[in-house]
């Protein structure tokens, strides 16, 4: 290897060291040819080698941290678990309609009592199907009665007399499981349209009814009872969409509501007051 | 000529991509020549900037990053190289006679090929050399630190390389022989 080999490789490399004669110019051309084509020779940058690389270097970035995952997952469970166990006892059972509107106290049996119904925003719209339809067949219409109505209660007081009341009470008292409640005639403005004792399998209520029906014109008192407990309390409580016209009764054994369409509940209150348990 | 480097995904970085961007082909073909594998060479470049990554805080301060990138492919090679060197004698000792020695290089160029195989003919130090300066791109004294030589000595090894493979390769420059 002469001293002008390495000059001439110098400048064929790019990097020259030592000045060159100007006669060893071809052997510098193939020289320098022969480095520009092995350096074409190398495998050109790629799109997927950096993005092998990438990939590398997120793995790397991520792994120190893959230690904590499960640490975190369990902490995460334990919280979940502790909020739950926080939190459980003060969820709102999911009761059945009825068990929203429980009556805030128990009367004693022979103590009459109005129970004022719960608010109607914290009150389930849904009835069981057999009490929805008693709703709407009382509150499908409002009616009014006139301003000069009869004083309540009284035989001779009331519209429908006493007779036709007897005759269809009658085989109310024979049949119902408890002694229910009725007035001596019939409340003011109404006559008893009909009465009946409704097993608790035709209802789905679960317990069995007696259910009076009065009536004037348009004006219609459902009176629904029951012998009285807590899950006839619950199942009977008014609902919201009773427009203030609906009041539940428990006295003398027996719980009781009164739905008008044409009476306020502090009507219904005063008639309430009437109401004596019927002589079997 | 290298095509133009499409954006990868940023994951350590605008500075430690733009490094990767400027290094990747003079790395790649260094590691493809220096090992003679291109799978070698991928790997070992991973590894490479991998390390460049990990020391990402030092290197970005250095005057020369792409110098102690190339310092450290150096130093993987040579690695690698001695673990080759063991692997091989091994395969040796225990393999049937015939039994290829070598790997195939079927993926690379024709050029490629033929240019490995005159490496090939080369004595390490002035492989070395060879590659460092072609396709590292490094300067006289950077050869000479990363070899630990003087720069005469590397400019020695390089010009004694090149005109040892300048036969085998004649046709590849303009005006040699076929």
């Amino acid at each position: 290897m002469t001293d002008l080999e390495v000059i001439l490789a110098s400048h064929a490399a790019g990097e020259p060291r030592g000045d060159l004669p100007a006669g060893d110019q071809p052997q510098l051309a193939q020289w320098a040819g022969l480095c520009r084509a092995m350096r074409e020779a190398a495998p050109r940058p790629s799109q997927e080698r950096r993005q092998a690389l990438q990939a590398r270097l997120f793995a790397r970035r991520s792994a120190p941290w893959l230690w904590a995952a499960p640490f975190a997952a369990a902490a995460c469970l334990v919280l979940a678990l502790a909020l739950w166990s926080v939190w459980q006892p003060q969820t709102p059972p999911q009761a059945p309609l009825a068990a929203v509107n429980t009556p805030r106290q128990r009367p004693a049996p022979t103590t009459n009592h109005t129970v004022t119904p719960t608010p109607p925003e914290s009150q389930p719209e849904t009835l069981p199907g057999w009490l929805d339809e008693q709703w709407r067949l009382v509150f499908a219409t409002r009616a009014e009665l006139p301003e000069a109505s009869p004083p309540l209660g009284g035989p001779r007081a009331g519209g429908g007399g006493t007779s036709g009341s007897a005759s269809l009470l009658a085989p109310v008292l024979a049949q119902a499981p408890f002694r229910p409640l009725a007035w001596p005639g019939s409340p003011a403005g109404f006559a008893l349209a009909g009465a009946s004792v409704k097993r608790a399998d035709t209802t789905g209520l679960g317990f069995d009814l007696v259910r009076l029906e009065y009536r004037r014109g348009e004006a219609i008192l459902l009176v629904l009872q029951a012998a009285d407990s807590d899950q006839a309390a619950r199942t009977l409580a008014p609902p919201s969409h009773n427009n203030g016209a609906a009041l539940l009764v428990r006295r003398d054994g027996v719980t009781a509501l009164l739905a008008s369409n044409a009476r306020t509940s502090a009507q219904l209150e005063a008639l309430a007051e009437t109401l004596r348990p019927m002589a079997r | 000529m290298e095509p133009p480097a499409e954006t990868a995904p940023a994951v350590a970085g605008p500075d430690f991509d733009a490094l990767v961007h400027r290094v990747e082909g003079r790395l790649i073909g260094y590691l493809r020549f220096r090992l003679g594998s291109g799978d070698d060479a991928e790997d070992l470049f991973q590894e490479t900037m991998l390390a460049a990554h990990r020391h990402w805080h030092e290197v970005r301060n250095l005057e020369n990053p792409e110098a102690w990138v190339f310092r450290v492919a150096h130093n993987l090679a040579v690695n690698h190289g001695k673990r080759r060197a063991v692997q091989r004698r091994a395969t040796l000792r225990f393999a049937a006679p015939g039994m290829a020695s070598g790997p195939t290089h079927l993926e690379q160029a024709e050029t490629g090929a033929r240019v490995q195989a005159a490496l090939d003919l080369l004595p390490p130090d002035e492989r070395e050399a060879v590659c460092l300066k072609i396709w590292a791109g490094c300067t006289w004294v950077e050869i000479a630190r990363l070899m630990g030589v003087s720069e005469d000595k590397a400019a020695r090894l390089f010009a004694r390389g090149l005109k040892t493979i300048a036969g085998p390769l004649a046709d590849l420059a303009p005006g040699g022989s076929p």
